[in-house]
């Protein structure tokens, strides 16, 4: 409840800011409610205090390893994604489109009541798209740690797997087993904590070619938030995440069903005004 | 009682008719404030009830019990609540939060779902409305409806008829957003409510919130707000409503109970004060009446009547007094009331600003049950009683030898 209330906070903060932006530089007024002027501003995290530290030159290593098969470039993922959480069961269909680390757009496919809505990784912040509402809006940093579509995963989540580690730092802790299998343990805390909806991301790498085995996501208080598992394995690629929350009980498996490095993507569609294409 | 006695007493007061009015006028006075204050107060209660629960809160609410997260079935089960003595509607609901958004505002609401013919018909928010309809039906192919108060439109600058957007966590934690049209504006006068609700139909508060039940909880109004503690209590105890968690507003919203607590206790405080200066100014008149009568007293004694035949003749008077003090008191609280319960009592040209959820008015209206009339003249009559005890004491003590050659 606390964090609901503190999101719908902050979107109404974050809107203020907007529409005094808009008052400042006296915008026209917009014509419908995705108009640009009124509903993309960048997130306010221009000021925030960053750990600039590079990444641990071993983590480093490992990182451009895992990415270098397919996420160091532009690629095109289609998945579904079980949902189970107490009463509710869902099956949602999802597309990411990587353009670039800092061009990501994530969209639901399928039927139900998510269809379409996307959310846009953009160099000045997070936008979402409501198709039902006809809605665009600049999302505060934070709303990346939201349930994407209602499973268990972040955009945050998916951009530490997909190569878009920039808001993060990484570093060696050591080398371990997992389920019998040998592994390099790496630890990723966000350069900029307040902008960030995880405070640490535990992540081991197969350590024969730096396949992901597992990651566990942590609050500020140390408490375990998400716990991923991956299997299938083609290359580095796993084709099956397992997912759960330890505290809330959900569990989300996701199966990609198509993964195709250097798709034709239009760049066009990676802007705010380009989401409603 | 004689009559001579009676005829005698009304001529003892008749004698003296300056010090008799100002003991009968004490008591109507003392009687008078003493009732139209609490009238006062019990309007108050009541409006404050009234704004506070029954523009929309309920007086109980009815929720899932056991770990269940929302009821199902709910027309059956409010016609069941509503079968209840005590009950008067059953309304069911859906919560929720959201960030509204339209073309040139945004603010932060709490959603409510609601089924607008039993909203209208348990609490009085759809009566509020300054222009639209409360939820109608939508035609074919236009977007659901939205009610919203006055200062919320606004704030998004938006009217009847006006597209709405309202963005949500829903309830399986993804962000989510869906389109509305301005249905109807509404004026409560409660503050907090006109200005961050808006009412959806449960349909489609739960398709934008994603609740997988009916509704949430149902709100009931009951006949009587200050008996909902004991409403809850034999909901409670019926096998029928075991399964469910029932809670009164004492528990849904203490802040109004504390607030009608503490206004109890003043009420005490002061009903104290009022018979403590009552019967002082009264106890001084019949003190000095007592006084000057000593010769009168002392001859009637010297003649042969017996000491409490002499008491007995005040005591008569002092009743005689308190029946036309209370008389006149209870019939102008009567009238006064009566005359302000229909235009009310605008206490903002006294400069008065009411507190908590009355902020939306500065008009009060007096209520009195005739329960209230009757018990505190009773009160006023023992009182006027009770202050002769002293100068009757000192009655019964006269020597009438003593006080004829004082008087010599």
């Amino acid at each position: 409840m606390i964090a609901r209330a503190l999101l719908v906070a902050a979107f109404a903060l974050h809107a203020a800011a907007s529409a005094q932006h808009d008052d400042a530089t006296h915008a026209p007024a917009p014509t419908s409610a995705h108009e640009p002027a009124a509903s993309l501003e960048p997130a306010p995290d221009a000021s925030a205090a960053r750990d600039e530290r590079p990444d641990d030159s071993r983590a480093a290593q490992l990182l451009a390893v895992l990415d270098g098969e397919l996420f160091a470039g532009s690629f095109l993922l289609a998945a579904r994604m079980q949902l189970e959480r107490g009463e509710l069961q869902r099956e949602v269909g999802v597309r990411v489109e990587h353009l670039a680390p800092d061009r990501t757009l994530v969209q639901a496919v399928g039927s139900g009541r998510h269809r379409g809505t996307s959310f846009l990784r953009h160099p000045d912040g997070l936008t979402a798209w409501f198709p039902r509402a006809d809605l665009a809006l600049a999302l505060p940093a934070g709303a990346a740690g939201q349930r994407l579509f209602g499973s268990e995963l972040t955009l945050e989540d998916l951009g530490l797997l997909m190569g878009a580690r920039e808001q993060f730092r990484a570093e060696h802790v050591r080398e371990v087993d997992v389920d019998g299998v040998a592994a390099h343990q790496l630890r990723l805390t966000p350069r900029a904590p307040a902008l960030s909806a995880s405070a640490s991301v535990d992540l081991w790498l197969r350590r024969s070619d730096a396949a992901p085995l597992r990651m566990h996501v942590r609050d500020r208080r140390g408490a375990l938030l998400r716990r991923f598992e991956f299997a299938e394995h083609e290359g580095r690629s796993p084709r099956l995440w397992r997912v759960d929350d330890p505290t809330g009980g959900g569990r989300t498996e996701l199966r990609i069903t198509r993964l195709e490095p250097d798709p034709p993507l239009d760049p066009a569609r990676f802007t705010p005004a380009g989401l409603r294409r | 009682m004689s009559g001579g006695s009676l005829r005698f007493a009304w001529r003892s007061l008749r004698r003296h008719p300056r010090r008799s009015a100002l003991v009968a006028l004490a008591l109507a006075g003392g009687l008078f404030v003493l009732v139209f204050l609490k009238a006062l107060q019990t309007g108050f209660v009541e409006q404050r009830l009234e704004s506070g629960l029954g523009l929309q809160l309920g007086h109980l609410r009815v929720s899932a019990g056991d770990g269940a997260s929302g009821l199902d079935d709910v027309d059956a089960l409010c016609e069941r609540l509503q079968a209840r003595p005590g009950v008067r509607a059953a309304a069911p609901r859906v919560h929720g939060r959201a960030f509204a958004r339209s073309d040139r505002g945004s603010a932060a609401v709490a959603v409510l779902g609601v089924d607008a013919a039993r909203e209208a018909a348990a609490f009085a928010l759809p009566g509020t409305l300054t222009r639209g309809e409360f939820l109608g039906k939508r035609p074919l192919g236009t977007l659901p409806p939205a009610v919203i108060g006055e200062p919320l439109a606004r704030t998004l600058q938006v009217d009847v008829g006006d597209r709405l957007a309202l963005l949500v966590e829903g309830r399986d934690g993804s962000l989510h957003a869906e389109a509305f049209r301005v249905d109807g504006v509404f004026r409560s006068g409660a503050p907090s409510l006109d200005a961050g609700s808006v009412y959806l139909s449960t349909r489609h508060a739960r398709l934008l919130l994603d609740a997988r039940h009916e509704a949430d909880d149902i709100a009931l109004r009951c006949d009587d707000p200050l008996a909902a503690d004991a409403l809850a209590d034999t909901l409670r105890a019926d096998p029928e409503f075991a399964a469910l968690r029932v809670e009164s507003w004492h528990a849904a919203a203490p802040e109004l109970r504390s607030a009608l607590d503490m206004l109890a206790l003043v009420e005490r405080v002061r009903t104290l004060v009022l018979f403590v200066l009552v019967g002082l100014g009264t106890l001084n008149a019949v003190s000095m009446s007592v006084f000057e009568r000593r010769r009168e007293f002392g001859m009637l004694l010297a003649l042969g009547l017996r000491p409490w035949a002499v008491a007995r003749l005040v005591l008569l008077e002092m009743a005689l007094l308190a029946a036309a003090g209370l008389a006149l008191g209870g019939g102008l609280a009567w009238l006064t009331v009566e005359l302000l319960a229909e235009r009310g009592l605008d206490v903002s040209a006294l400069g008065a600003r009411l507190p908590g959820a009355l902020e939306g008015t500065s008009v009060l209206f007096p209520a009195l049950a005739p329960a209230h009339l009757f018990l505190s003249a009773t009160w006023v009559a023992l009182l006027a009683l009770a202050v002769l005890a002293w100068p009757l004491v000192s009655l019964l003590r006269l020597d009438p030898a003593q006080v004829l050659r004082d008087r010599d």
